[in-house]
């Protein structure tokens, strides 16, 4: 019965983290799959999600409206980043990942200077601070609403996907870009558009676990690490390895620590080592493989 | 020479390759020509393994080769050009040369000595150089050639790797009339002791160069036979003349 | 042949005969940033090579020194051992750790690639992090130079110590330039240029390519075991990503596939870090400003930027990843 217990409150926390891990590598993946453009500054985007929504509740007394506001706003910073730059640098992947990879280390720099070098935490809204019992511990419910709300995206974005224009612009995207802007769809806006759904959902993201994880400089890449490997071994531009892939590793970082703590920090790369060695084009690709 | 037995490949549910079996003598030109589309490249990638087949045997010269590396089927003794150009732009013809000479000597694996010092590699170079009727051009940068001495450049690499058999992949593509001349004499050049087998779409260079033509159709031997017979079968003349209809 | 570069010598010989008078004559403080200058020389030597010359770009490099830090740290500390054999002993675990790492990362390309290389070396310092054996987050101090007293030289002084990495450093430099333009640094260039011709060649490409790695990575652990000896100190922090990735800075800044750009690069950065930072601790700021801005307007680096305008080699285009995959 304790053991049904441990697990319980594991599994409950391996889901959370899951939720938190789909939501930015989803954008990540998509983006790539779709636009071709490796955006290594993706979890910066998070990061400062995190500390705009930190500073509106703080000022404003409010989680709601942080969690309304803030990703709005870093879409609108990932919208000009985008316009700006990515843009231009698509298709040379070596350019894009080493200018997204200074922008590492700029977002880096403002969080500091802007913030300053302290912990911050968003407190949680009042609506969801309670705690109820199950597996014989009094569990957080807003882990619960992440984790619910991780689950909400996952289901809109596949709606999205398979149901509306947008979606079958995308679909058809990942699966031949040449083709579908030689039909002259109009690819561009659509990757645009995605690029600011993949973007505002890390914001989201950001705010999302900011009531559970603090909010220092750092966190951008602390948790750019694990979407990456998400990412590889789900399978770039896929939605379903996304979710497969989130969970994999969402379960592995919780269980890890729990189960093996001397090699806790190689699970997550010891399982990316090993999809990598039998099937390099991830779990779920969006192509089969040849 | 080389032995192909009832090769199959598929992407998904698109047969690509239907159980083609050849047989190729030492010494051998054959030619195989077909619409596009048909497979011949998908072949060529087969053979070279680029791909891998998902049924059949390949054998070179008796050695099963089927599950080889393209690299290592490059020591058993198989070499290619390619159907577009795929050479090392940045460097120059010759030292293009070099370096596969030294690649097919195990001189790459040298790491003290500079490469420059490689003389028989270069020597090698500086023949191939001469007898594919680059010697102009030897300290040219591949991406300044012109475009049928490029295509001469591929045959040239394909050389340099000492094969045994040579598979030449549409070696005239987009080539003006004087050049493939110039290609043609080349083929005919090529020492006898080569197997020789190509790829081409240029009627008047397979007639001339190849002594057996095989003929494929979305992705299965069609025909099998001398340039004469080939020419006759009303099978083969309808697939072109539909095709041009 | 491609015509030997008659610019790099000089300012090689100028950068590196100054490092040398620097460290016989400046003062204690100045001491330090001729060490780190040094230090950083090898370790983006040894990324030069990988980079510029196999096409391998690696976003985690500094893995391979954390390699190389901890090995002597437990060689030397924990086990006793002299030095010098526990150096020799972080060498070739830098390099078994390249092929395994090679071998590993090689099996995907493109993007992938670089996803990849930055996690792996995430992974190790990770582990050091977590490490108590070796303090975890605040490190271990304690650590041994090595003993060359026997030959009349006290490294412990750190003059002594300068000039001996600057010698190491020129030593690196031509360690490299051999090895570029030997036979097998052709075959490197054959791959980076077009790896499947060079495979349809006879290459075993990958074979290759990780055996680059492991130079690479032997390189790199060598430069992490002089970093531990130049601070006397273990710490997690010579695998982060953020020393990967100035390493990385240095290299395409300096112009990646010269070897003398990232010297350059080198020197440059170190300087470049110790003004600013004498301004504003938010020297990485304008560092990664700095860096965009040179990806963008000048691909080819500050060398290569610099061998153009001299006419001695043709603008090269923006450096290429390797052939994507399906």
């Amino acid at each position: 019965m304790e053991l049904v217990n441990l697990y319980g409150i594991q599994l409950l926390n391996a889901l959370w983290l899951s939720a938190l891990l789909f939501m930015l590598a989803v954008g990540l993946s998509v983006v790539f799959g779709l636009l071709d453009v490796l955006n290594l500054a993706h979890c910066t985007l998070y990061m400062i999600g995190a500390y705009i929504g930190f500073t509106i509740a703080d000022r404003l007394d409010s989680y709601w409206l942080a969690l309304l506001v803030a990703p709005v706003a870093v879409t609108v910073i990932g919208a000009i980043l985008y316009l700006v730059l990515l843009r231009r640098l698509r298709g040379n992947h070596l350019i894009q990942a080493l200018v997204t990879f200074g922008l590492l280390f700029v977002g880096y720099d403002a969080a500091r200077m802007i913030w300053g070098v302290d912990q911050f935490k968003i407190a949680e809204p009042a609506l969801l601070t309670e705690s109820f019992p199950i597996f014989g511990q009094k569990y957080p419910l807003y882990r619960l609403f992440v984790f619910g709300v991780g689950l909400a995206t996952a289901v809109a974005l596949y709606v999205g996907l398979d149901r509306t224009r947008l979606g079958a612009v995308v679909r058809a995207g990942v699966d031949d870009r040449e083709t579908a802007a030689v039909l002259g769809i109009n690819i561009d806006r659509a990757f645009f558009v995605v690029f600011c759904i993949g973007t505002a959902l890390a914001g989201f993201a950001g705010v999302l676990a900011a009531p559970i994880r603090t909010i220092e400089p750092g966190i951008d890449v602390e948790i750019l690490i694990p979407a990456l490997v998400v990412v590889v071994i789900g399978g770039p531009g896929s939605l379903k390895g996304a979710v497969l892939g989130a969970f994999i590793i969402g379960t592995a970082e919780t269980f890890g620590p729990q189960l093996v703590p001397e090699f806790a920090s190689f699970i997550m790369y010891a399982v990316m080592a090993a999809v990598l060695l039998v099937r390099p084009q991830g779990l779920l690709p969006v192509k089969p493989a040849h | 020479m080389l032995e192909v037995e009832r090769l199959r490949k598929s992407f998904g549910s698109l047969l690509v390759t239907d159980d083609v079996s050849l047989s190729i003598a030492a010494g051998a030109r054959e030619a195989v020509i077909g619409p596009n589309g048909a497979g011949k490249t998908t072949l060529f990638n087969l053979l070279s393994g680029e791909l891998r087949a998902d049924a059949g045997a390949i054998r070179l010269a008796g050695r099963d080769i089927t599950r080889l590396s393209p690299d290592r089927r490059v020591s058993a003794g198989l070499a290619r050009s390619f159907q577009r150009n795929n050479l090392f732009m940045g460097m120059t013809v010759a030292e293009s040369l070099a370096t596969a000479a030294a690649l097919r000597s195990g001189e790459s694996r040298v790491f003290w000595r500079s490469f420059a010092r490689a003389a028989s590699a270069h020597e090698k170079a500086a023949r191939l150089c001469e007898s594919v009727g680059l010697a102009d051009h030897s300290h040219t940068l591949v991406r300044h050639l012109s475009y049928g001495s490029q295509r001469q450049l591929e045959i040239a690499l394909a050389l340099a790797a000492e094969p045994r058999l040579l598979l030449l992949d549409e070696p005239t593509a987009g080539m003006s009339p004087e050049e493939t001349k110039s290609m043609q004499r080349l083929i005919a050049d090529l020492p006898r002791e080569l197997t020789v087998l190509l790829i081409e779409h240029d009627m008047d260079v397979v007639f001339d160069v190849a002594e057996r033509i095989t003929v494929l159709d979305y992705g299965r031997v069609l025909a099998q036979g001398a340039p004469a017979e080939i020419r006759r079968s009303p099978i083969v003349r309808q697939i072109y003349l539909g095709e041009a209809a | 042949m491609p015509a030997r570069d008659p610019l790099s010598l000089p300012i090689v010989a100028l950068l590196f005969g100054g490092a040398l008078a620097a460290a016989l004559f400046v003062d204690a403080y100045r001491l330090t940033i001729v060490i780190e200058i040094a230090i950083l020389v090898i370790f983006v030597l040894s990324i030069d090579f990988l980079v510029g010359y196999a096409g391998l770009v690696t976003f985690g490099h500094a893995g391979f020194m954390g390699v190389g830090a901890y090995a002597l740290a437990y060689a030397s500390h924990f086990l006793g051992w002299p030095v010098g054999l526990a150096m020799l002993a972080g060498v070739a675990l830098g390099a078994v750790a390249g092929i395994v790492i090679g071998a590993l990362v090689t099996r995907v390309s493109g993007v992938f690639f670089i996803m990849v290389t930055l996690a792996v070396s995430m992974m190790f310092w990770a582990w050091a992090s977590k490490a108590r054996k070796f303090g975890a987050d605040d490190g271990l101090g304690g650590m041994k130079r090595l003993d060359l007293k026997s030959i009349g030289i006290d490294l412990n002084s750190d003059r002594a110590f300068a000039v001996v990495c600057v010698v190491l450093a020129v030593l690196a430099y031509f360690f490299f330039l051999c090895l570029v333009r030997s036979s097998f640094g052709q075959a490197l260039k054959a791959i980076k240029q077009n790896e499947n011709r060079a495979r349809a060649q006879g290459c075993p490409v990958q074979r290759y390519k990780v055996a680059a790695f492991a130079i690479a990575g032997a390189v790199a652990a060598f430069a992490g075991e002089l970093h531990l000896q130049n601070t006397k100190f273990v710490h997690p922090e010579v695998a982060h990503w953020i020393r990967s990735g100035e390493g990385l800075i240095v290299v395409i800044v300096g112009g990646a596939g010269t070897l003398t750009g990232p010297v350059i690069g080198g020197f440059l950065f170190v300087l470049f870090h110790r003004i600013v930072e004498s301004f504003t601790v938010h020297w990485q700021i304008w560092m990664g400003l700095l860096f965009v801005a040179i990806v963008l307007a000048a691909p080819d680096g500050i060398y290569g930027r610099l061998s153009t305008l001299v006419g001695r080699k043709p603008a090269r285009a923006a450096p290429r990843p390797e052939a994507a995959d399906a």
